[in-house]
């Protein structure tokens, strides 16, 4: 009897080890969280993010005119960014089942917006060679802890972070940590990235389950690239560093100093707040100069 | 007046709506803050993802034309407010306001409102009709 007890309780103590939680459905974003971060930032606006000099620069050499040359006009929104983005406004997950042992090997999961579409393996395989191909998506393994799904995604492309040019190198980690409460789906994400963060960039996103939901299609492919701006061949839109007009604009608009906008490590704590008392702040331009800058 | 108030508190509040999940950043593509008109022929219509654009032939003072780029909504978007990609077609005339780009050479406008006055089409007056 004795021993039966005990098996009894090896049994019920390995339940938790595999999928506890069904996270298969068409969930729908709630979009409560970083309202301000999505899509919607301006250059120049980086205010929250630890980067480096070097993802500085490189944010402040980019123009929104890069998006409309025919190689960059399908490119979907990395893993990284695509989380918490309008590419998954709407997002069907799906459970990927060994026919042979009926378990869960993958879960899926598809966005609207470029479609992107990832697995997440579960069955305990390896990530490739670091010098393996990388995609948008990434490679992604996961476990589960509990109740909560942790994600660990590798072989990104170098992508965006934000739609305002602050980018990721291909070193970057994301380690997600899904947690379903009740029809509430909620993902906690956390971003290393050796080149362009000093320190790791936390967010969380939230979906509520809506089996009614009519997921709709948006692809962007071959036969949707076309001449959006005419150019001269081969021109590539650019902004050489120093040259960037408008990376105040945040700055004037919130009455913040330029360097507390321009984000990084030490813009992040309690303890800037007295910088920021005695940090500069630009002031508003002349409607003159304002209306120069617009033609 | 009162009606031109409200058409202005309207495309404020869904001008603000889609900056909450644009897919990529109107706010630094386009100086959201300001609105040119432009008309002329249109020579181009491109129905397509990840946006449409509209390309409209503009004459300028000197006497010479620029051809503007206008961004326009998907095809879902634009599919179920009824518009098709034969709603619009090369040599109509039309009316297009919007957002000037923030790189002036591109010459480009993000839509917020389009007339075709011959047969009094219009878009960007009703609800939703709001390049997001």
């Amino acid at each position: 009897m004795k021993t039966l007890s005990i098996c009894a309780l090896l049994f019920l103590a390995a339940v938790p080890a595999r999928a506890q939680v069904d996270l298969a459905g068409d969930w729908r974003a709630v979009q409560h969280e970083d309202t301000f971060r999505r899509g919607g930032v301006l250059v120049g606006e980086y205010v929250g993010i630890p980067l480096t000099p070097g993802g500085r620069l490189r944010a402040e050499s980019w123009t929104a005119s890069q998006l409309t040359v025919p190689e960059h006009q399908c490119i979907p929104h990395p893993v990284t960014y695509a989380e918490h983005s309008y590419a998954m406004g709407q997002m069907r997950v799906w459970n990927v089942v060994d026919p042979e042992t009926a378990k869960i090997v993958a879960i899926r999961k598809r966005g609207t917006w470029m479609e992107p579409e990832r697995t997440i393996w579960l069955d305990g395989r390896p990530h490739p060679p670091a010098e393996a191909p990388h995609t948008w998506q990434g490679f992604s393994t996961g476990r589960w802890d509990g109740h909560v799904l942790t994600v660990t995604t590798t072989h990104i492309k170098s992508g965006h972070l934000q739609m305002n040019g602050v980018a990721l190198s291909d070193d970057v980690t994301l380690t997600e940590y899904f947690t379903r409460r009740g029809n509430y789906l909620t993902n906690v994400t956390i971003l290393h990235d050796p080149v362009y963060l000093t320190e790791p960039f936390i967010r969380s996103s939230t979906w509520e389950l809506d089996p009614s939901l009519n997921f709709v299609r948006y692809p962007c492919g071959p036969n949707e690239i076309v001449v959006e701006i005419p150019r001269p061949p081969n021109f590539v839109p650019h902004v050489l560093p120093g040259q960037n007009t408008g990376l105040d604009e945040f700055a004037v608009r919130y009455g913040i100093p330029v360097e507390a906008a321009g984000g990084g490590a030490e813009t992040m704590y309690p303890e800037y707040l007295q910088r920021m008392k005695t940090a500069p702040v630009p002031a508003a331009p002349k409607p003159a100069a304002a209306a120069a800058a617009a033609r | 007046m009162a009606r031109h108030l409200l058409l202005g508190m309207y495309l404020v509040l869904t001008i603000g709506a889609a900056r909450t999940f644009a897919h990529h950043s109107f706010a630094a593509t386009y100086l959201e803050d300001q609105s040119v008109t432009i008309e002329g022929e249109l020579v181009q219509f491109m129905y397509r993802n990840p946006h449409s654009f509209v390309h409209v032939m503009v004459k300028q003072k000197d006497g010479t034309s620029i051809r503007y780029a206008v961004e326009w909504g998907g095809v879902g978007q634009l599919g179920y407010q009824g518009v098709t990609k034969d709603t619009l077609k090369a040599g109509d005339f039309v009316i297009i306001s919007g957002s000037p780009a923030r790189n002036p050479d591109d010459h480009r406008v993000r839509m917020i409102t389009l007339k075709r006055p011959k047969d009094g089409f219009n878009w960007g007056q009703r609800e939703g009709e709001v390049v997001d």
